[in-house]
């Protein structure tokens, strides 16, 4: 990605700590990062290296201990519990390693139940569906459904607010890899088509190879930021 | 202590919030067995001890005159044992200022003070001396209220004579526990006493020497067990002297008042409990069935490893223990303050010369194993379903949740114009069909206890209404001493003040219809009265008939006669002639059993000539006038006792209004403390179980608030659902109560008002809003954060 791609995800100086009982765990230890309109950028790290966190800061989900959060050049760290619920609401979506659906919607409603009162004109259900190639599956509930399709609910219910960023955490961990290469095919497509940009998160280091950039995150820092020249058919990965 | 009953004490301490809200539905129900079962006892032991040291009496004759000789005779029949003849007569009281006339009855003693039938037991002075003819006991709370002592004196008018009495003592009379002026609602001991004189004494006032005129007896043993029959030969035997009522300790006023009391509040505490630890169990069964499965592979492993099933059970059956033993203790506690309080409240109202509130170990314990027991088959049948399994089944995770089609979703057009969130909420109740359904019995029953709360104040305001606004219409009653042409109207026409007036007669008669007898009287008023106006069940106007009865519904149904049944009056005192009369309309009064006729039909039927015994006047609203005209009403001859109808209405509300909001407010306590308990239970629960959904709405956006709003319509759906047949239940305990309690001095109408059901339903919505508030809280503070990459 150039650099004089526009900048809508910037983090300065991330710092992020919990306390667990008598201890202080530095999880993020001044993470600097941007985040370009309309790339795909993986975020790799092992187990423990801090990069769900550092998503959970990315998507608003948590706050820094220190450091600042911009988006779109909105400075994160002045906003209040509800507007970060409303930047979350209408311009993040997240795609979770457990799916995280909703038992009791369907396929359908469980995209619906995202977008309802959504400024911007976000897509109807059916379409998110379409695009993620489960059209025929939007009245199965959860239970009726394989994991990968599962997974491509989520992403309809990421995508279908039309989102500025699309978080993903981990997206084939609970996936063999025929269902989890069908979820990136839907990812991929996607960033071509209609032009999201998406973070992943991941641990698995041959999923980089999707990237326009790579970042490796290790011990709560970014140890590493390149660019690919290409990027990789999901055909052409393995995992 | 074994490492089971460390995970229990440690499970206690983690689901405290879920626990104490079932501790605080048991506890209620252990309130309302200890409190209103210890009241009862409180009330029946004070009765008993009373009754036995006044020798009350098993029944009454009041009759017109009778020689004692002649009496004593006639009362020697089979199944009565002994018989005391007294006199009664009615008194008014000079001297005192007071917002009526000061009235009362006055009895007669016997000279020494010798125990005998319905005696009295003196509070202050002595019994007579003997030494001086103006010599009088006086009813303590009368004394009480008017700041009366021994030495002091009174003005008491006895068949038109006024004597001045010095008061020897005070007394409290058993069978008065309850004294309730003629013609009123509610006691008044600031204008109506008793006086009680010697019996030679009060027969020289009331020129009934060697006579008496009331009877008071008791039952052999074999005659207790038909006190009817007894009390039927008895009173054909004395019909030569004027029987106007012949009633068993059933039927005595009285009595009724503190036994109906009783009897309600002792079937109260049976349902008002059974209600509470039904609740309690569904909702413990609700919490263990979800304990358990969260637990599921724990228990499959302790059952793997050789743990016996027995144990496992007993430690979960003991976590319902503990939840039992926690709200009895509490019950028991709230439950005996209540008793203590409302003990109190009843020294007020009843008169006894002791009712002290008492600790009865025994209920405690009842209550106590009620609650536990409860508590234990809830932990029982909830945790069955996990403990069916095999070891190898329950050691694996529970298979996910499937959604699932509700049946509202056939209604295709409806279901697809609900927004998702509205799917959302309904799909969860009808995955939970144990849950949702103890959601809406809680609230059913909840919605009943609130309707038959609030009810209540519409019950009496109806029955003031129709008593007062419909048929009683006169602003001011008079009851002639001696019954009076109709001149006696136009004389009180022409007092300033008056509007109108109107005479009507009254003769106490026999009611005879086949086998069956009733004691009572026949009202003869004009058939164009506008202050006496008979109306029926439905509150329509009942005009007076040219011939015939109209005849209250309960005494219609007492005697076993309708519309267009003939039946035979006869008059108990006087010329005693007797009428076949038809009955022409069944009408309704909730206070007495009224029976009108024409005036001049009844006065050409009995041979009478124009007899007024009671006269009812309009006057005018101007207040100086009105108190003008009742002191000139107070002060003619002739004129027995002076009613004043708003002032009836008046002690009726600040008698019974008090007493009822106490109870109001307690009944909807209670109703709230159900839909507190089972909603935060429920809700609790759901929040538990839903943690990773929430964290996942959290994180596309949806706000704490908006969150906490999916769970509350939720509860408001269930809420609602059992509103509705809740609301109706209360009408039909409404109605049940009111048959349950009509007797011969009062019936009550059951008619429950529109705005009621809706007042019912908004406090409902309100506890619901409270207990959200408490499960908003546990949304807020959820961290849900962690919950999006938790494992199930």
């Amino acid at each position: 990605m150039s650099p004089s791609a526009k900048v809508l995800l910037e983090l300065r100086g991330v710092h992020k700590s919990f306390r667990m009982g008598e201890l202080t765990v530095e999880v993020l230890r001044g993470v600097d990062l941007e985040v370009y309109a309309g790339e795909i950028a993986v975020v790799l790290g092992y187990s423990g290296s801090g990069k769900t966190t550092l998503l959970n800061i990315m998507g608003a989900l948590d706050r820094p201990s220190a450091g600042t959060v911009l988006f779109e050049g909105w400075d994160l760290g002045l906003l209040d519990e509800g507007a970060l619920a409303e930047h979350r609401r209408q311009n993040l979506g997240f795609v979770f390693q457990l799916y995280n659906l909703i038992p009791t919607l369907t396929a359908a409603e469980n995209v619906a139940v995202a977008t309802e009162g959504v400024e911007g004109g976000p897509m109807d259900p059916r379409e998110a569906l379409g695009l993620v190639g489960l059209a025929e599956r939007g009245d199965s509930f959860p239970a009726q459904l394989s994991g990968g399709e599962q997974q491509r609910v989520a992403i309809a219910r990421a995508i279908a607010r039309k989102p500025e960023l699309l978080l993903c955490d981990e997206v084939t961990g609970a996936l063999d890899s025929t269902t989890g290469r069908l979820v990136l095919e839907t990812l991929v497509r996607l960033n071509e088509r209609i032009g999201s940009t998406i973070v992943m998160i991941t641990h698995a280091r041959p999923i980089a190879a999707l990237a326009d950039r790579v970042l490796r995150i290790d011990s709560g820092r970014i140890v590493e930021v390149r660019a690919n020249e290409r990027r990789a058919a999901v055909a052409e990965v393995d995992w | 202590m074994t490492v089971l009953n460390r995970k229990l004490r440690r499970q206690v301490r983690e689901s405290r919030g879920l626990l104490a809200s079932i501790v605080l539905i048991l506890s209620i129900g252990v309130a309302c067995l200890v409190g209103m079962l210890a009241t009862w006892r409180n009330l029946d032991r004070a009765l008993d001890d009373y009754y036995a040291r006044c020798r009350m009496a098993d029944f009454w004759v009041d009759l017109d005159r009778a020689p004692v000789p002649d009496l004593r005779e006639a009362c020697a029949v089979d199944g009565v044992a002994e018989v005391r003849d007294r006199l009664q007569f009615p008194v008014t009281v000079e001297g005192l200022d007071g917002e009526r006339q000061v009235e009362g009855l006055a009895l007669s003693l016997p000279a020494a003070p010798h125990p005998v039938l319905c005696g009295v037991q003196l509070v202050r002075g002595h019994w007579f001396d003997g030494e001086s003819r103006d010599e009088v006991i006086v009813s303590d709370k009368f004394a009480e209220a008017r700041g009366l002592g021994p030495g002091d004196e009174v003005d008491l008018v006895l068949d038109g004579r006024q004597e001045r009495f010095r008061v020897v003592g005070t007394a409290l009379s058993a069978e008065h526990v309850y004294l309730l002026p003629p013609g009123d609602l509610a006691p008044d001991p600031r204008h109506y006493g008793l006086f009680f004189l010697p019996r030679q004494r009060l027969a020289e006032l009331i020129d009934r020497e060697g006579a008496a005129n009331s009877i008071v007896g008791r039952f052999t043993p074999e005659g207790a067990r038909e006190p009817e029959a007894v009390l039927d030969d008895l009173a054909r035997r004395l019909d030569d002297f004027g029987v106007f009522a012949a009633y068993p300790r059933a039927d005595q006023p009285s009595h009724v008042a503190i036994s109906s009391e009783m009897k309600q509040l002792r079937s109260f505490a049976v349902w008002l409990s059974t209600i509470f630890f039904s609740v309690a169990v569904l909702v413990l069964v609700v919490l263990m069935s979800r304990t358990v499965q969260r637990e599921r592979t724990l228990i499959g492993t302790l059952l793997a490893l050789g743990t016996p099933r027995r144990t496992l059970a007993l430690h979960y059956v003991g976590l319902g223990l503990v939840v039992g033993l926690a709200g009895a203790a509490v019950g028991c506690v709230l439950g005996q303050w209540i008793s203590s309080a409302v003990t109190t409240m009843y020294r007020g109202f009843f008169e006894f010369p002791a009712l002290d509130p008492r600790l009865y170990p025994d209920l405690l314990a009842l209550a106590t194993a009620c609650a536990a027991g409860c508590a234990g088959l809830g932990a029982l049948v909830g945790m069955r379903a996990v403990f069916r399994l095999r070891p190898a089944e329950a050691m694996r995770p529970a298979p996910p949740e499937r959604g699932g089609r509700v049946w509202l979703e056939r209604v295709a057009w409806l279901w697809a114009r609900l927004p998702a969130r509205s799917r959302m909420v309904l799909r969860n109740l009808g995955r939970h069909p144990m849950r949702t359904s103890v959601g809406v019995l809680a609230s059913a029953l909840a919605c009943a206890i609130v309707v038959l709360a609030l009810g209540w104040v519409d019950v009496l305001d109806d029955m003031l209404a129709f008593q007062f606004d419909k048929v009683q219409r006169a602003d001011v009653s008079l009851t002639l001493a001696d019954e009076r042409d109709r001149a006696a109207v136009d004389e009180l026409r022409r007092l300033p003040g008056v509007l109108h007036a109107e005479g009507s007669s009254a003769v106490a008669c026999v009611f005879e219809h086949g086998a069956r007898r009733r004691r009572g009287a026949v009202q003869g008023i004009h058939r164009d009265a506008e202050l006496t106006v008979p109306h029926d069940a439905a509150g329509a106007r009942v005009p007076v008939p040219a011939t015939g009865l109209l005849m209250t519904e309960r005494l219609a149904a007492q005697l076993g006669v309708g519309e267009g049944d003939v039946l035979t009056v006869r008059e108990v005192a006087g010329e005693r002639r007797q009428v076949e009369a038809r009955i022409a309309r069944v009408v309704q009064t909730y206070i007495g059993m009224a029976v009108y006729a024409d005036f001049d039909w009844l006065e050409r039927a009995l041979g009478r000539t124009g007899t007024v015994a009671q006269v009812d006047l309009a006057t005018g609203r101007d207040p100086a006038e009105r108190r003008a005209l009742l002191a000139e009403l107070r002060r003619r001859p002739g004129v027995q006792a002076v009613q004043e109808t708003s002032f009836v209405q008046r002690r009726v509300e600040e008698e019974f209004l008090d007493l009822m909001y106490v109870f109001l407010g307690v009944y909807v306590l209670f109703a709230g403390a159900i839909l507190l308990g089972t909603v935060l239970t429920v809700s609790w629960i759901a929040v538990a179980e839903r943690q990773r959904e929430i964290a996942t709405l959290r994180a596309i956006g949806w706000r704490a608030r908006e969150v906490a709003r999916s769970f509350l319509l939720e509860s408001l759906a269930v809420t609602l659902a059992g509103a509705v047949p809740g609301l109706l239940l209360g009408q039909g305990l409404m109605d049940l109560m009111a048959r349950s309690f009509q007797n011969d001095l009062f019936s009550m109408p059951s008619r429950i008002a529109g705005a009621t059901f809706v007042h019912a339903l908004g406090l409902a919505v309100l506890f619901v809003l409270v207990a959200h508030a408490l499960v908003g809280r546990s949304i807020r503070r959820l961290s849900w954060v962690a919950e999006l990459g938790a494992k199930e």
